[in-house]
């Protein structure tokens, strides 16, 4: 036993004190890790694995997702943060957790600083749909139904912006309804289809067949992007409302301190991997994501932009800070 | 849950039986928590705040607690209940304590292997090689199963990987 | 009808293609694997496997990755038979009687029931598939909150049958697992109850490491090894298979669990987890030796296991249907599909009929494959009790601290497992049965699917106008529901599932299905 210990105990002091052996160039020499945010089956989980098997094909090196989800996405970022910065271990975060948990946690487990960001990967194109029941079409026509037929509506949403929105129209337009919490895309559109609520703003993934088989009704894209599936469809800021559009969007980052060298290198690959044609109509078009590859200069001052824009949208909404 | 026969006579005398205990410790666990969330709004009726279900619930748990109590007259006695297993259990919780809060830090590998060679030799006295093998092969395995098959990854050692 | 039966040959015949039937195979083996092994449930198992099926057509990917969706329901029996580790909240019932047939050496028979149950489950829950699987969509989108909150409550009026402990005693346990379901977010009011600041605790703790340290680690606590006799046992084949009284014990609980766990599965939403406990309360509630259940009551493995199963077929027709998903794992298939170029939902069945009825033939395909796979594996399994003791309960504290880390990687979820572990040796000591601690925390997700409409509701009727809720209209004399299902809402809803599924908070993303935040 004493045996075992000491030689476990100095394995561990002589690797430690090892220089690490991977130079930037040559990155990867092991495999790589990828923290994501969300559980199994999430969206971002489903994408970093198709994007993990084209990596191990052109870099060599096989590579693993790691979910830590929970804690309203704040542990994935608290786990990315505190992981070595030797380029091995990179996240896929959902932006809301940068842009809107500073606004809504008196604590924050995190450092907004403390991870950074490398490139935006993909938009999820949030799509508004009514019921078709409702015989609306636009925006107007569904603001004016509600004051018709006051205390008949509610919506549900995962969108902080959408809420605002929503909620402005309350005040502004007198717009009458009511909204309940959200718990999944699956139960908001079974909650359409069997007439419990009425509207609702979740990505387009999950409503596409719907609209086809024509049992809602889209109204707005709430991204301010068309959509590719329904181009008819006009977006929020045409349909007359001024108010940030929802963000939505997952991108890659770092624990801080990466070097340059290797941050350039993952924005360049996962960029090509992206670009591809095939793997953009499998993983991305075909689930209602849109492509938005950037750099991370441009990707971190939109996030900025994004911070700001958030602390309107959350006291717009009505959010209640923890 | 049966009264043993024995405890059936003893017990017109004030004894202090089982269900006194486990009685009185919900309650008191309820009372206390219910404390706790002195700051959870308790809201109305018709639009029931946060703390609304926990704070009822905890005063059905003081009450069922209160339930216990009364009824314990039927239960064993409290020096009934066989302590005998606790040394087993406070070394294996223990151990398994200690084996988790270096469990990230040191890495799967070595944080159970240790736990399993500790457990093996030291508490039932295996015969120490066949201890070393079991505890580093069994580990490892599971490693490579989780890390590299099943791409489901298990805390690395700091100095490997 | 005879369309139907056309459709299933033009299925079978493509289900038959070797290249089809070779995927069918690869899926339920790896399900099998994926299910016995702690930590890596069915949802996990198909998405780390997800890209491995992108080189392949859209019937193989979808055909394959059911085939690990069903199997892990077989396998899951497994671990909570031999060593009391409940891989999910729905194997929890097996623990109690499966374990005690294992300790009595009965794990064999325990093992084939629940394969032959399985099976049979699974088989009968294809057939009604294949027939009505439409209107039975329709079925699925009138269970409204009303119907959760019946389904709710019978479970609750079940809880006395559950445990063989007094009512009080199972009243308390209950509670005390609404309790813990009320840590984490309240999804109405947006509080933090009892997270004391601990991000991890801020969605709620999860049912796996509530029950494997309940009932796993509680047990290793409470066996020292010295009073384990070691039974060298050598069984040969026949003693393995299942004596004659008990099939016939199990064939009834078998059909009944069948049936149940297939109607609870239908419904969208998390239901589904509480058909097993469902299933053990009414096998014990009819059984003429009630009180054998909890000592190894053959029943009491035979019907959770099928309605298990049953459950997980169930769960396919809304998303065949209606191009809606369940839970989790049919959102991940749904997403499969749709990566494979063939959009899920009411018109699959026109547009795709290869692939939908291909589909639907390999269910029946694997449901046989399972079955022979299972079988000849449970002689290998019982061999597992021939390890000593002393070197199995290290092995087991191993897999559970390796099961309840993965599902989310969080050391917290091992702490709470270790917490729960004493809890455990404590509540057997003052002669408490845990399961109903268990019900009560899944119940608080049912609870959930009340939550929209309560709040909803709650808001109106603030305004005075309850009764204009297109709800209250719709369902007429149901109306006053709404006042049931705004008194019940506060049972605790916070959200995590990994476990079973699906709620997200406010923020999330949303795809099909609110990840397990």
């Amino acid at each position: 036993m004493r045996h075992l210990f000491t030689f476990s105990l100095a394995a561990c002091l002589g690797a430690s004190v090892l220089p690490p052996p991977a130079q930037a160039q040559d990155f990867p020499t092991r495999p790589i890790r990828i923290i994501a945010n969300q559980s199994p089956g999430g969206i971002s989980d489903i994408f970093i694995r198709a994007v993990g098997e084209e990596l191990h094909k052109r870099w060599g090196q096989p590579v693993v997702v790691e979910n830590r989800p929970g804690g309203r996405e704040n542990i994935g970022v608290r786990a990315c943060q505190d992981s070595k910065p030797d380029g091995y271990t990179v996240c896929i975060l959902y932006s809301d957790a940068l842009v809107y948990n500073p606004h809504l946690f008196k604590k924050l487990p995190f450092d907004i600083n403390g991870v950074q960001p490398m490139t935006n990967l993909f938009y999820i194109l949030q799509t508004m749909v009514v019921s078709a029941d409702l015989k609306v079409k636009t925006l107007d026509e569904l603001v004016a139904l509600s004051k018709a037929k006051p205390g008949t509506l509610n919506y549900t949403t995962p969108v902080y912006a959408a809420v605002a929105m929503m909620t402005r129209l309350e005040k502004e337009k007198g717009a009458d309804w009511v909204r309940v919490p959200f718990k999944g895309g699956g139960d908001a559109v079974t909650s359409i289809l069997s007439g419990t609520t009425q509207i609702t703003i979740v990505g387009e993934g999950n409503l596409t067949s719907h609209i086809r088989a024509g049992k809602m009704t889209p109204v707005a894209m709430v991204n301010n992007i068309r959509s590719q599936n329904f181009p008819d469809v006009p977006t929020l800021a045409e349909s007359g409302y001024d108010g940030p559009p929802s963000k939505a969007s997952f991108g890659l980052f770092a624990p801080k301190g990466v070097s340059r060298t290797i941050i350039d290198k993952y924005v360049a690959e996962v960029g090509k991997i992206i670009n591809d044609p095939d793997f953009a109509a499998k993983n991305l078009k075909a689930r209602s994501l849109v492509p938005a590859i950037s750099t991370p200069e441009a990707y971190a001052k939109e996030l900025e932009k994004d911070r700001a824009e958030a602390a309107q949208v959350v006291k717009n909404a009505g959010l209640e800070v923890q | 849950m049966t009264a043993s026969p024995d405890g059936e006579h003893v017990g017109r005398r004030m004894i202090l039986r089982r269900d006194h205990i486990a009685g009185g410790a919900f309650a008191v666990a309820s009372a206390l928590v219910l404390i706790m969330s002195g700051d959870l709004p308790f809201g109305t009726l018709a639009s029931p705040g946060a703390g609304m279900m926990p704070k009822l619930l905890l005063v059905l748990l003081i009450g069922f607690g209160a339930i216990l109590i009364v009824r314990a007259g039927g239960s064993p006695p409290l020096a009934e209940i066989e302590w005998n297993d606790i040394r087993h259990a406070a070394t294996v919780i223990g151990l398994s304590a200690v084996a988790t809060a270096v469990y990230t830090i040191i890495g799967f590998v070595l944080s159970m292997s240790l736990l399993m060679f500790v457990l093996l030799y030291f508490v039932e006295r295996r015969m120490l090689w066949r201890a070393a093998v079991v505890s580093v092969g069994v580990t490892v395995g599971s490693y490579l199963l989780f890390n590299t098959l099943l791409k489901s990854p298990l805390p690395p050692m700091p100095f490997w990987f | 009808m005879e369309t139907t039966i056309d459709s299933l040959l033009l299925g079978f015949s493509v289900a038959f293609q070797p290249g089809i039937l070779l995927y069918a195979f690869l899926g339920c083996l790896t399900g099998t694997m994926v299910g016995m092994l702690t930590g890596i449930g069915p949802l996990a198992g198909i998405s780390i496997l997800l890209p491995v099926t992108f080189g392949l057509d859209a019937t193989r990917a979808i055909v394959m990755l059911a085939g690990i969706y069903y199997g892990s329901q077989y396998g899951g029996s497994t671990t909570s038979i031999l060593m009391r580790i409940p891989g999910e909240a729905a194997s929890v019932m097996t623990c109690i009687d499966g374990y005690a047939m294992a300790q009595k050496g009965r794990a064999g028979a325990a093992l084939c029931i629940a394969a032959v149950g399985s099976f049979i489950a699974g088989t009968f829950g294809v057939i009604v598939l294949t027939v009505v699987a439409p209107p039975l969509g329709q079925f699925a989108l009138s269970f409204g909150p009303p119907e959760y909150t019946a389904l709710l409550i019978l479970g609750l009026v079940f809880l006395a049958y559950m445990s063989s402990t007094s009512l009080i005693r199972t009243l308390l346990m209950a509670g005390v697992g609404l309790m813990i379901g009320c840590i984490g977010i309240d999804v109405m009011t947006g509080h933090f109850r009892y997270a004391f600041d601990i991000p991890e605790l801020g969605d709620g703790i999860g049912i796996v490491p509530v029950a494997v340290g309940l009932f796993g680690l509680g047990e290793i606590l409470s066996t020292p090894s010295h009073t384990v006799t070691a039974k060298v046992t050598s069984p040969r084949l026949a003693e393995l298979l299942p004596n004659r009284k008990e099939w016939r014990d199990s064939a009834m609980p078998i059909a009944r669990g069948t049936v149940l766990g297939f109607i609870v599965g239908i419904v969208p939403g998390s239901a589904h987890i509480i058909s097993s406990f469902l299933s053990y309360a009414l096998e014990k509630r009819v059984s003429k030796h009630p009180e054998e259940f909890g000592k190894g009551a053959i029943a009491g493995v035979a019907g959770p296991e099928s309605a298990n199963n049953a459950a997980s077929t169930g769960a396919f027709v809304p998303m065949l249907a209606l191009g809606i998903p369940t839970g989790p794992v049919t959102a991940v298939l749904m997403a499969a599909l749709l990566i494979h170029g063939v959009p899920p939902g009411p018109t699959l069945v026109n547009d795709h009929p290869d692939v939908f009825w291909g589909f639907i033939a390999s269910m029946y395909v694997g449901n046989l494959m399972l079955l022979a796979l299972n079988l000849p594996m449970v002689s290998v399994f019982v061999n597992v009790l021939r390890i000593p003791y002393s070197y199995l309960y290290p092995l087991i504290i191993m897999f559970c601290i390796i099961g309840v880390y993965e599902v989310n990687h969080s050391i917290v979820d091992v702490w709470i497992m270790l917490i729960m572990g004493l809890v455990g040796y404590l509540l057997r000591k003052f002669d408490f049965d845990p399961a109903p601690l268990v019900l009560g925390r899944a119940a608080g997700h049912i609870g959930d699917h009340f939550y929209d409409e309560a709040q909803g509701l709650a808001r109106q009727a603030r305004r005075g106008r309850v009764g204009r809720s297109l709800i209250a209209l719709r369902r007429g004399p149901d109306a006053v529901t709404p006042r049931a299902i705004r008194g019940l809402r506060a049972w605790c809803g916070n959200h995590n599932l990994a476990e079973i599924g699906g709620v997200c908070p406010v923020g999330h993303t949303s795809d099909f299905v609110c990840l397990p935040v």
